[in-house]
């Protein structure tokens, strides 16, 4: 296991072309009206409650690309969230080298970073529940980075103690989803603010990868002829 | 002075077992120093996952060959995480019989996987696999040898990680069978006086 790296120096004021080429939302809350043909997955670890009934769960989008998100977004987005509901964003990319890029302590590092900046700019309360995960307090995006392990985990796995278990600020579930998984952000009060945060995910994860550019490393594995070749001559007496 | 002598040159697999009768005395050990490179694995990581190039001494892959029945089979039919990069087909040989994770110093490996991920959990052990099958690879001994791809992720420092267990794994197999060794016995009747 590895401890996060410090973070890379991003300008996120730059447009920047996207690699990501296809997202996965996964909304928690309560809905007092579902969406027409909308089933909600059971999630034991939401709690929200409201005058009106509602239900409950974990509701996973479709594989989105990152300009459709918007739209979905306004479409499911729940009518009650709190502070044990998780908004959790699955990204995907072109290539291989592109997510193996961001397999690097210093992404979610990044991320880290980068999203207090933002949520200190949208003047979020010391009580929201997004500083919690910022700050390493939360068990369920704990900051860590064990990358490798994780992209070999096929299986979903509720062990939050196991090395390589998923609960980390960016998991990486490719060999399971194809996907980097940001664990770490909370339902927003309103749907809006939900996309801004997504949405600047999308510009931490393009400009990391513009800024970490390099030629990639050759590893070599050569096995020389030994030092030297016995010849031997023995005798047997009888 | 030698009246009955067998003179028994064996030369090959360092698998081929001497039996000793009585007493053995050890004459003459001549080194050879030789610096070749016999196996080189290049590893970086690609668009697919890795890329591996693999070449070794014709010697090399002539001895894995004779570890198998002769068999030449397509790799795609082994399974599908190893992609060719080259016009030409994936190929392997086959292996002589069935083989499962061996025990190396400091982890496992096998050779029994081709197309397969590079590291593998131990079906009966909590532990990781190398696996080291590319070696099975036709066309390791010829000109620049066999460059192919790999997929999965990995980070760096799993890269460089691989690089090196792969290192001690192959030298390890390669020692253990597939280094020359001569060795020629006298058998005698009398005591021989060198």
């Amino acid at each position: 296991m590895a401890k996060l790296e410090r973070p890379v120096d991003l300008d996120l004021n730059k447009v920047y072309r996207n690699r990501v080429s296809r997202l996965g939302i996964e909304l928690e809350g309560g809905w007092r009206q579902l969406p027409p043909n909308t089933r909600l997955h059971r999630d034991g670890s939401v709690n929200v409650d409201d005058p009106a009934p509602l239900a409950i769960g974990e509701l996973p989008s479709p594989h989105l690309l990152p300009s459709d998100m918007p739209a979905w977004m306004r479409k499911y987005y729940p009518h009650v969230v709190n502070h044990t509901c998780g908004m959790h964003v699955h990204m995907a990319f072109g290539t291989a080298l592109m997510y193996q890029r961001l397999m690097d302590p210093r992404f979610p590092a990044t991320v880290i970073f980068y999203m207090a900046r933002w949520a200190a700019e949208q003047d979020l309360p010391e009580d929201h529940p997004i500083w919690p995960r910022l700050r390493g307090d939360n068990i369920y995006c704990k900051h860590q980075f064990f990358a490798d392990a994780q992209a070999r985990m096929q299986d979903k796995d509720f062990n939050q103690t196991r090395d390589g278990n998923r609960y980390t600020f960016i998991n990486y579930c490719f060999s399971r989803y194809g996907t980097a998984e940001c664990r770490g952000l909370p339902m927003m009060n309103t749907v809006d603010q939900a996309i801004s945060a997504i949405q600047q995910l999308l510009t931490i994860t393009n400009a990391f990868l513009v800024a970490t550019r390099k030629r990639e490393e050759k590893f070599s594995a050569q096995i020389m002829a030994p030092d030297d070749t016995l010849i031997e001559e023995h005798i047997i007496r009888l | 002075m030698m009246t009955t002598t067998q003179v028994l040159g064996l030369t090959g697999c360092a698998l081929a077992v001497v039996v000793f009768r009585k007493e053995c005395h050890k004459l003459d050990a001549t080194l050879v120093k030789s610096g070749e490179t016999r196996i080189n694995i290049n590893i970086s990581r690609s668009h697919l996952g890795l890329t591996l190039t693999v070449s070794a001494v014709p010697f090399i892959e002539e001895m894995i060959r004779g570890m198998g029945n002769g068999e030449i089979l397509p790799v795609k039919g082994a399974g599908r995480h190893w992609v060719p990069l080259e016009p030409k087909e994936l190929l392997y040989y086959q292996l002589a019989g069935p083989l499962g994770p061996v025990r190396g110093d400091p982890g496992y490996f096998r050779l029994d996987r081709v197309g397969m991920p590079l590291i593998e959990p131990h079906p009966d052990r909590p532990s990781d696999v190398l696996n080291m099958s590319m070696l099975r690879l036709v066309g390791i001994g010829e000109g620049p040898g066999v460059r192919f791809g790999v997929r999965g992720v990995y980070t760096l420092e799993g890269c460089r990680n691989i690089a090196t267990s792969l290192q001690q794994a192959i030298r390890e197999f390669y020692v253990a069978y597939l280094k020359p060794v001569n060795i020629s016995v006298i058998v005698t009747t009398q005591e021989f006086t060198p």
